[in-house]
């Protein structure tokens, strides 16, 4: 039985705006295993990217964390100080995100920019040292003369090139998590499928866990161990890749799975009736039930517990936790 | 049944519309400073209209004989600035200078905004040698610091409240022009002008019902805010005598004449000053305010 | 001819200017020589990465940008070169969807609006009768007409992107030109949108020039579909055909490298990786622009460029497969 290296319990966590109180996650636990790609998958708004940036503590300003815990390996990251959590994560944790050009300072090199991450983390070491391992790092994301483009800034590199960049800096702190929102979205198809390919070998050979943000099913089930299906802020359905995708339990996991076109058949796609809600007004009970084919009364009333099912394989869903118990 | 569509004019006060300006409000709200600024607007604007009627002594305002025993009276309850040389409470003064304030910054605003605004869109949507030519006649004057061109105008035209609020608005216009322009420019671009091209429409139409309505309501917050600095503006030219003549209550023009009494009775030029003072750092503190809940990036917004 | 719009030879280079003076440096070559039909009643789609100049084909054939070469048909019509008023009326047969409807509509217009300013730029029309057709249309993308007092960024993605559909389709034209339609849209409401695209089809008879980057949603729309790579057709044909057995080395790999939300699948798939990058369309490879990525190159490939040829019932641009 493999360890977490990362295990969300109960994580409640509140936006004010002007226009009210977003109730952004409303008691989401996940955890991900060591060395495992785990995938978290859902619509805008579902809370995804809040909760990724809520684990390297980057929320915006008007973010209340009202409960939960956030357990890094084995510190809870909610109950250290500032100062303990910025060192621990920033060795530990990394994180990339959808836009590379935004990522990367346009004002410096590529090489400067690896040896300002390299030097924050790693202890002393002489220019040439830096210089040395930066280079490393480029030549580990398979970028075509490492030299060149330790000299270059990032506006004069392609997207995708950028956004190994992005994942050379990443991974020169041998960050033991990674967090990857929408790595891939903005790339196409091609060099998307590349950086995914280089993101789960170099996992391998480097050793760390990747918590994958996406809402591409496909990316999903090619690339990932295990994946938690959320939805208006709360975790739907969680279990491995292939559990969840040939018997999902939780009616929006299945409706979702039919609504995606595939390319290798022109399977008839079901929508999904009715729209997202707001999180300032969520829906009472279970979030989904409004657009449920099969709501039961007890679904309007108060949020489901999520409840193991098969090993592994957890649904928050009224239907399954009776189907569960009468067994 | 009601016309469900039409077209010009479209609803100034539409519900999507209101309920902007409730969050715009709620932020400022939210901040004390900004708070004060939109108080001492909507004070200085409220005075300024009604300042015929509220004018404590209105007489007194615009006397022009010297009353021997009100001269240089220190404020007091019942004055509360003071009289001046001529017996004349300033603050009555004051407050009917508000009028004189308001109304020439709002005609100047008004006037630069009116004939610079079309002039940057037209440049902007013609593009080509036209359009760069009418922004470098623009260029050029806005290398002139503006007061520079007010003052060379009055010298020329002559001095008088019509004078200055003409003189003031050629010295604004190219600013609004080159706003009119840059601000075009970036709508220009927009997916739902090509959309419009798409649909048909002609291109007259598309310059008045797509361009310029979403043009002109930044462009707006800009000039409300620009009423201070022309207010500012007028009383300097006032000051130096260049602007509206005595005995016009005008804020610039009261100092400028309490300015040679200053060991005396300093009351008659810095009461006048001060105020203008507050007002235009209303404006300024408003401005800060509209402009930081205008910026999108400001509204916090939920990651999903 | 079925075709309803013919494209041929079409070329649309953007000069690249540099220096003080402007002077040219050399053409962005976003459109390289492009023929193909769009026949009347099927969707076509038209598939390619960033670059492949799908999009400036489409502003081609909207007449949004002129073409540097070539003609364009409608209806048998030659359309390359017309006249301001010839242009108007053509509008009234070709209409676009966008891909982010809260840019391609007015933000400061109401829906109704938005969706009656093509009925008041073509036709006479009495306000009551204007309302009549506004309220038709809204039912029949499936909206209420409690949205039609509403502005753009009040709907949701999905609703906004069905005003956009309404207001192409108000004047009944013949052709729509969906332009990344879905690619802003969550995937449940992509289905709902898919769905209703198809109905919406099948009621009214209409054609579709399909653009997307997201195969998955062309292979589930499209009658046909054309591949594009930097500028020019790789490929097209039927699309059950083509997804299922692609024939050029680039569909080849490019359908291998889409992600299928199928575990079995998708881990047993092989993947055909192709090295390197598009190339820029300044200078593009000499003889075939795929060759330096082509796991199959061979001498001619990289001498000659190979033409569309007529390979098992599709047209392939490849020497390799004629």
């Amino acid at each position: 039985m493999r360890e977490d290296i990362l295990r969300v319990s109960r994580l409640k966590i509140d936006f004010q705006t002007l226009e009210g109180v977003v109730k952004a996650l409303e008691n989401v636990s996940l955890s991900v295993k060591k060395g495992e790609t785990f995938a978290l998958v859902g619509e805008s708004g579902c809370g995804k990217s809040t909760l990724g940036l809520a684990i390297v503590q980057t929320l915006a300003s008007n973010a209340v964390i009202r409960s939960g815990s956030i357990i890094l390996d084995t510190i809870d990251l909610m109950k250290i100080s500032e100062k303990e959590r910025r060192q621990i994560c920033g060795k530990q944790v990394s994180m990339i995100f959808q836009d590379p050009s935004t990522a990367l300072n346009p004002l410096f090199t590529i090489g400067a920019q690896l040896s300002e991450t390299i030097k924050s983390h790693i202890s002393q070491k002489s220019k040439d040292e830096l210089k040395k391992l930066g280079m490393q790092a480029l030549r580990e994301v398979r970028l075509p003369d490492a030299e060149k483009v330790y000299r270059m800034y990032p506006h004069e590199l392609s997207g995708g090139m950028q956004q190994r960049c992005v994942i050379a800096i990443a991974l020169s702190t041998r960050p033991r998590f990674l967090i990857a929102d929408e790595p891939t979205t903005m790339l196409d198809v091609t060099i998307q499928a590349q950086i995914l390919e280089l993101l789960l070998e170099l996992k391998k050979t480097i050793g760390f866990s990747i918590l994958l943000i996406t809402h591409n099913l496909g990316i999903v089930a090619e690339t990932c161990d295990r994946v938690g299906i959320m939805y208006a802020g709360t975790i739907a359905e969680e279990g491995g890749v292939e559990q969840v995708f040939e018997s999902p339990l939780h009616p929006y996991t299945s409706g979702l799975l039919a609504a995606v076109p595939k390319v290798v058949e022109k399977s008839l796609l079901k929508d999904i009736p009715g729209t997202v809600p707001s999180l300032i007004d969520p829906p009472s009970g279970c979030r989904f039930h409004p657009r449920c084919a099969c709501v039961m009364p007890e679904c309007r009333v108060t949020p489901p517990e999520p409840v193991e099912f098969d090993s592994g394989h957890m649904v928050a869903c009224y239907r399954y936790a009776c189907a569960h118990t009468k067994r | 049944m009601k016309t469900v569509s039409r077209q010009f004019p479209r609803r100034l006060l539409s519900p999507s519309r209101t309920r902007e300006l409730r969050i715009v409000l709620r932020m400022i709200r939210g901040n004390k400073v900004s708070t004060a600024g939109l108080a001492i607007v909507v004070c200085f604007v409220i005075v300024g209209i009604l300042a015929p009627w509220i004018t404590p002594r209105s007489l007194d305002a615009w006397g022009k004989i010297v009353i021997m025993e009100r001269q240089f009276l220190p404020p007091s309850f019942e004055l509360p600035f003071g009289t001046d040389e001529v017996g004349r409470d300033i603050f009555s003064r004051v407050v009917l200078g508000s009028r004189f304030s308001l109304i020439i910054g709002v005609s100047v605003v008004a006037l630069s905004f009116s004939v610079g605004v079309p002039l940057g869109v037209a440049s902007s949507y013609l593009g080509g040698r036209s359009g760069t030519l009418l922004m470098r006649i623009t260029d050029m004057f806005l290398a002139f610091p503006p007061i520079l061109i007010a003052i060379a105008l009055v010298m020329v035209i002559g001095r008088g409240l019509e004078n200055v609020i003409l003189s003031l608005a050629v010295s604004y216009w190219p600013w609004y022009a080159r706003l009119g322009f840059v601000q075009a420019n970036q709508v220009k671009s927009s997916m739902f002008m090509e959309a419009a091209k798409v649909v048909g429409v002609k291109r007259f139409s598309i310059i008045f019902k797509h361009l310029l309505p979403n043009t002109l309501t930044p462009l707006m917050v800009q000039a409300a805010l620009d009423v201070g600095s022309a207010v500012l503006e007028s009383a300097s030219l006032s000051f130096l005598g260049l602007g509206v003549q005595p005995p016009t209550p005008e804020w610039g023009l009261l100092a400028s004449e309490g300015w040679i009494y200053i060991n005396r009775a300093w009351w008659i030029t810095v009461f006048p000053g001060l105020v203008l003072f507050v007002v235009v750092l209303g404006f300024n503190l408003l401005g800060d305010a509209l402009r930081e809940s205008m910026d999108p990036r400001l509204r916090v917004r939920t990651a999903t | 001819m079925s075709a309803l719009v013919s494209v041929v030879n079409l070329k649309k280079y953007f000069p690249l200017k540099s220096g003080m003076l402007d002077r040219v440096a050399g053409y962005v070559r976003a459109v390289d020589d492009v023929t193909l039909d769009i026949d009347k009643g099927e969707t076509l789609g038209l598939v390619g990465e960033s670059g492949s100049g799908k999009t400036t084909l489409a502003r081609c054939i909207l007449k949004l940008i002129d073409p540097t070469a070539g003609e364009i048909f409608f209806e048998g019509a030659n359309m390359t070169k017309l006249d301001e008023a010839a242009i108007r009326e053509f509008r009234r047969h070709i209409q676009a969807v966008f891909q982010n409807p809260f840019q391609s509509l007015d933000p400061r217009w109401s829906i109704a609006d938005i969706i009656s300013e093509p009925l008041r730029t073509h036709m006479r029309m009495a306000d009551k009768e204007i309302d009549d057709q506004i309220a038709r249309l809204m039912s029949f993308v499936g909206l209420g007409e409690e949205q039609l007092y509403k502005y753009p960024h009040e709907l949701s993605g999905g609703q906004a992107q069905r005003v956009a559909m309404a207001r192409a389709l108000v004047l009944s034209p013949k052709l729509v030109i969906l332009d990344e339609p879905t690619s802003a849209l969550d995937v449940s409401v992509q289905a709902q949108m898919l769905n209703l695209l198809a109905d919406i089809k099948k009621k009214i008879g209409l054609t579709y020039l399909f653009i997307s980057h997201d195969l998955s949603v062309v292979r589930y729309i499209s009658d046909r579909v054309a591949i594009f790579y930097a500028g020019s057709v790789a490929e097209i044909g039927d699309s059950a055909e083509v997804f299922t057995k692609p024939l050029h080395p680039y569909s080849q790999a490019l359908l291998s490298q889409v992600p299928i939300p199928d575990p079995k699948i998708a881990r047993s798939k092989k993947k055909i990786l192709i090295k390197g990058e598009i190339p820029s369309l300044v200078s593009l490879p000499s003889g075939c622009r795929f060759h330096p990525r082509c796991p199959y190159v061979k001498e001619k490939c990289v001498r000659d460029e190979p033409q569309l040829a007529n390979v098992e019932n599709r047209m392939v641009k490849c020497w390799l497969c004629q």
